[in-house]
């Protein structure tokens, strides 16, 4: 194998770095780790792969030693990281070789909650679940069986998904969804167009958006708002690195943030907002960038649907051909300044006009606003000072970030996972899109939201979700999705309405959950009530790496292979990489299989919808499924033209050039067929501060669903607006409850990952609870205390970090369970889990169904103690320790 | 130890043991036939071959002898050593919870919580006198007024006959004996 000789500095003067800050995590100056000398003996290879400790990808060299890895580096090579590695990766080896591993296949032998198993073969573990799949579907229907998945480390997200499509049940979730990430997704894509790319389609940084932030040496972007999210703690390696680059040579920043996170402590402009009121604050943004004519009024004109004339009563945009003869379907009508009358406006442009961006008027007796018009009203209540009042924020520091976003540009906003947290979920997304669309910051050369040429390479190659396997009947069956449409953009059902099934059997009962993640109690909202539910289902199976606290109440538990031991597609900007499998341990298998034997079995036991899903022709375009995992492997990079094999050895290569991967102004481009400019993948052809496209997707599920759908009860808002917390502290909760929990990521670990990792825990042992010290002294909290936590929904413990970087009135907690006491009655996910307090219930957000999980009222009180058998000193994790072991035998059946 | 004190142990052991299988949907039923099997001493063996003999095993997840081990370990049942064979015997708090979960006792209470649905649970229990599937049954109910109202859908009704040991499924629905008895005597007071 190939042998590196990594040396970081050269690296930095060949790309002629410099500078004098002394930021930690920063790849410049004193902060530097001194670079890695590959091993230069035989018996040692050095194995390029990538690591999936998170959703990031980075680069990772693994020293592999007769068989064991002994080193995990950075690779320099892998664009978005260069060379950097966080902990997270780093501890790969310690969760690679955890003596706590699954190691082959187990079932309960003891009553549910024991921890009581014996060992059995796959072969048996996968015809006992067909069995018992099979017998569930014809006692109580295919929708009793669900799924679920989780981001923890899965690069196989949609493997939960085409299971159930395929079983014909349309029930499967994930704690995020709704409360992660798809209120972004679903909204860009809907504002900005449909792009079919995964790099560049909205502006999450945690989800390998942001891509023009590489590029720092450019010095493109002049400014940066960081809304809700904080990379240096949930990318170290890739965004918050870049992001330190960035800062370096001149990039201003807001951070809008009620934590003081490290992003925040370099940010020219901090706003410490009350959690769950961004929404308000945008609104704001919108008022003062209309007010003060701030807004890039040519953008608007031409490629925004914002002057398009709207019907007040249907809230439809006027179309052309409602007027005018032989206007076509991209004809929207506007308010000609010039003629003072209403005009045909078709696609793309017509340089006689001059659209009136806000007015209202009156066409054949009926009332007609514009969508900027329309917008101005919405946000008008919203000056400074309301939004201070609400936001609890200085109206003056508002200003000055809403002066640096319109002035120092271009700008963009990166919108993080915190506002997907709350009811107010998509209206944030939206907000922040209205905000894009309102300056003009689309596809030019800084900002974040891209249509780069990347042949849509990570949608491509990965899991699909054979949407067409699921009938009609089913999908209408779908748990909450009929209301909240929004979540066909993913497919998906809403957890609570999962909840309640499981819990009351209406509409109709579940009886068997099939799981892949890592702890699902430590992240559903009021994970109490998910326990109780648990026991009404027949069958539990989880599929992890490790035992979890899930695990305790599961029937069936599945060994997954570790990112150590699995091959898959990567990508970084315009170049293929491989993660490559550099050992295998016990009987650990790859997801992707362990679905596929499942659906195998169920067919051979006589489900015809899994029978067929091993048929290429039935599933096409879609990939099949394949008896092994190689067969998979195959089937993706046949994109390339290639075999696995021989799609690892090339890797890494670029699969377009630079040049052609980095196009700008892709809206202005001639579309070869029909000679106009492309424009945007909307409906209009132009980016949509109006949603009217929100209006049809209530009124009808497109443009997501396979068969017609009822409408939802309410028309889905094509403005944003603002929902104000159900608790509140100025409501009947907050009487009992005062403080506002908030929570947000630490470095050492993704979602509910890595817990049991010993040397992560030596430097975070236990959860934190931040508390601002006027809160301390008032509630009689003092630094390092144990502290209890109440909610309406229950009670946990966490010890205080009494700081001035949490506001106040505010609490901070991150999400954590205690391995250690996964033998316990309390399976350690009750002594220190946030996700005991946080709201499963109503309001929840129209078009998607997110609960609360940040922004709810709590009440913290002096506890008398640390929760029983917690570890919280070194010596304590010894026996997590690697136990190192050969490479093991591949398991067939 | 007083005789409050022993009453109290004992209700908190029956309600320990009640909770332990009701988290057990899979094998429940089954076990709390073991239950008032045991009612009477019975060697080990004799009680596991008739575990596997009851409508259900097959698709159980514990294997006969679990079944035992779960009763034996959350104070179901004890052991009785005499000079032949290790028997079982259902312990106080065993014959308590058998005797709350009597199928009888269980239909009247679910007929009591859910009043507005009795027509519909007879007429299913009444349709399982014959083996029935799912599908059968739903398209029973297809017309059912309450059921479109209310969007909830046949496999709740099912479940719930299940749970109060009304309906067992053999590969097809059907009605147990204290199921038939339940809808013959709520005929007879429909009928009063």
């Amino acid at each position: 194998m190939q042998h590196f000789k990594l040396n970081r500095r050269d690296f930095l003067k060949a790309t002629a770095v410099a500078g004098t800050m002394a930021s930690a995590g920063s790849l410049l100056g004193g902060s530097l780790v001194p670079g890695a000398e590959a091993a230069t003996t035989d018996d040692t290879q050095i194995i390029r792969t990538n690591c999936r400790s998170c959703t990031a990808d980075c680069g990772v060299l693994a020293h592999v030693k007769n068989g064991r890895v002994v080193k995990l580096d950075g690779d320099p090579d892998f664009s978005r990281s260069e060379g950097a590695l966080c902990v997270k990766g780093l501890s790969g080896i310690q969760a690679l070789y955890h003596p706590n591993r699954l190691k082959y296949p187990l079932k309960r032998v003891g009553l549910r909650g024991e921890n009581k198993w014996k060992r059995i073969s796959w072969e048996q573990a996968i015809d006992e679940i067909a069995h018992k799949l099979m017998e569930i579907r014809a006692k109580y229907g295919a929708e009793s069986v669900f799924a679920s998945t989780g981001g923890g480390g899965n690069p196989n997200f949609n493997g939960a998904c085409r299971f159930c499509d395929t079983f014909d049940t349309p029930n499967w979730f994930e704690p995020g969804a709704a409360q992660c990430y798809m209120p972004r997704t679903l909204i860009y894509g809907m504002a900005y167009g449909d792009n079919k790319s995964y790099q560049g389609t909205d502006t999450s940084l945690g989800d390998s958006n942001g891509v023009e932030l590489y590029f720092y040496n450019e010095r493109n972007a002049k400014s940066l708002v960081m809304w809700g999210t904080a990379p240096a703690y949930s990318g170290p390696s890739q965004a918050g690195r870049v992001l330190a680059e960035n800062r370096a040579r001149g990039l201003k920043t807001v951070v809008i943030d009620p934590r003081f996170t490290p992003d925040a402590s370099k940010a020219d402009i901090w706003l410490p907002i009350r959690p769950g009121t961004d929404v308000a604050l945008g609104l704001s943004w919108v008022r003062y960038i209309i007010a003060n004519k701030l807004y890039d009024k040519d953008f608007l004109q031409r490629w925004s649907n914002l002057p398009y004339l709207v019907n007040t009563k249907t809230k439809m945009m006027l179309r052309g051909k409602e007027l005018f003869k032989n206007a076509d379907d991209k004809t929207f009508v506007v308010w000609d300044t010039k003629t003072n009358s209403a005009k045909p406006l078709p696609f793309p442009y017509d340089d006689n006009l001059d659209p009136a961006l806000d007015g209202t008027f009156t066409i054949n007796g009926e009332e007609y606003k514009t969508g900027f018009q329309l917008l101005k009203e919405r946000a008008e209540p919203w000056t400074l000072q309301a939004a201070g009042k609400e936001c609890w924020l200085e109206p003056k520091s508002i200003e000055k970030a809403i002066l640096m976003f319109a002035k120092d540009a271009p700008s963009s906003i990166a919108l993080g996972v915190a506002t997907d947290q709350t009811p107010n979920s998509t209206q944030a997304a939206q907000v922040t899109a209205v905000l894009h669309i309102l300056m003009g910051y689309f596809e030019k050369p800084g900002v974040l939201l891209q249509r780069y040429e990347d042949k849509g390479v990570g949608g491509l190659l990965r899991t699909t979700k054979l949407k067409s396997f699921l009938s009609e009947a089913q999908l209408h069956k779908r748990l909450g999705s009929v209301e909240h449409k929004g979540m066909l953009h993913w497919w998906i059902a809403q957890p609570t309405a999962i909840l309640e099934a499981m819990t009351t059997g209406k509409p109709y009962k579940l009886k068997a959950w099939l799981e892949r993640s890592g702890n699902k109690l430590g992240t559903v909202a009021n994970a109490s009530a998910w326990v109780e539910g648990m026991k009404n289902l027949d069958l539990i199976v989880h599929i992890f790496l490790y035992p979890t606290s899930f695990s305790a109440y599961s029937d069936y538990l599945l060994p997954a292979t570790e990112w150590l031991e699995s091959d898959f597609i990567t990508a970084s900007l315009n170049k293929c990489f491989s993660r490559k499998a550099v050992t295998h341990l016990y009987e650990t298998a790859n997801e992707a299989w362990i679905w596929a034997q499942i659906a195998k079995r169920c067919g051979e036991l006589g489900h015809e919808n899994c029978k067929r899903s091993f048929d290429k022709a039935q599933t096409a375009p879609e990939s099949p499924y394949y008896n092994t995992y190689e067969e998979q492997l195959d089937h993706w990079t046949s994109f390339f033209g290639m075999t696995w094999k021989e799609y690892k050895d090339k890797t890494p290569f670029e699969f377009t050039p630079m040049e052609r991967f980095r196009r700008y102004y892709v809206y202005k481009e001639i579309n070869p067929k029909t000679g106009k400019v492309k424009g945007f993948n909307t409906g209009t052809g132009k980016v949509e501060g109006y949603m009217e496209s929100l209006i049809i997707l209530g009124r009808t599920g497109q443009p997501f669903t396979t068969y017609p759908l009822p409408p939802a009860t309410k028309d889905y808002d094509p403005l944003p607006y603002y929902l104000k917390p159900s608790e509140s502290p100025d409501n009947e909760v907050g009487k009992e409850y005062p403080l506002v929990m908030t929570n947000g990521r630490l470095p050492f670990w993704h979602h509910t990952t890595l817990r049991n990792i010993p040397y992560l825990r030596e430097i975070k042992p236990y959860a934190e609870l931040w508390v601002h010290p006027a809160d301390a002294k008032k509630y009689g909290i003092s630094q390092d205390d144990w502290v209890q936590i109440e909610s309406m929904r229950g009670k946990i413990h966490a010890r205080a970090l009494v700081t001035e970087g949490i506001a106040k009135g505010v609490v901070y907690m991150e999400r954590f369970w205690n391995p250690e006491n996964l033998d316990t009655p309390t399976h350690g996910w009750q002594e220190m889990n946030v996700n005991v307090l946080s709201k499963q219930t109503a309001p929840f957000n129209d078009l998607c169904g997110t609960y609360t999980l940040r922004g709810y009222q709590v009440k913290i009180s002096k506890a008398k103690e640390a929760p029983k058998g917690i570890w919280t000193e070194p010596k304590q994790f010894e026996p997590w320790m690697p136990q190192v072991s050969d490479k093991t035998k591949t398991v067939e059946i | 130890m007083n005789q409050n004190t022993q009453t109290a142990n004992h209700a908190s052991e029956a309600d320990e043991l009640f909770i332990k299988i009701a988290s057990e949907p899979a094998s429940r039923e089954i076990m709390y036939k073991t239950l008032n099997y045991c009612f009477t001493p019975r060697p080990l063996e004799e009680v596991k071959t008739q575990i596997r003999k009851w409508v259900g095993a097959k698709a159980m997840l514990h294997s006969a002898q679990a079944i035992v081990n779960c009763l034996l370990e959350s104070g179901g049942l004890e052991t009785l050593k005499n000079e032949s064979a290790m028997e079982l015997q259902t312990t106080p708090a065993g014959k308590t919870v058998a005797d709350a979960a009597a199928p009888n006792k269980r239909l009247v209470r679910l007929f009591r919580s859910s009043p507005e649905y009795a027509d519909i649970f007879i007429s299913i229990i009444r349709a399982c006198a014959q083996p029935k599937t799912t599908q059968q049954i739903e398209s029973m109910l297809a017309d059912n007024e309450i059921m479109a109202r209310e969007n909830i859908f046949a496999s709740y009704f099912i479940g719930e006959l299940e749970d109060a040991g009304a309906l067992e499924w053999d590969v097809k629905w059907v009605s147990t004996q204290s199921g038939m008895e339940a809808a013959a005597e709520r005929n007879l007071l429909n009928h009063k």
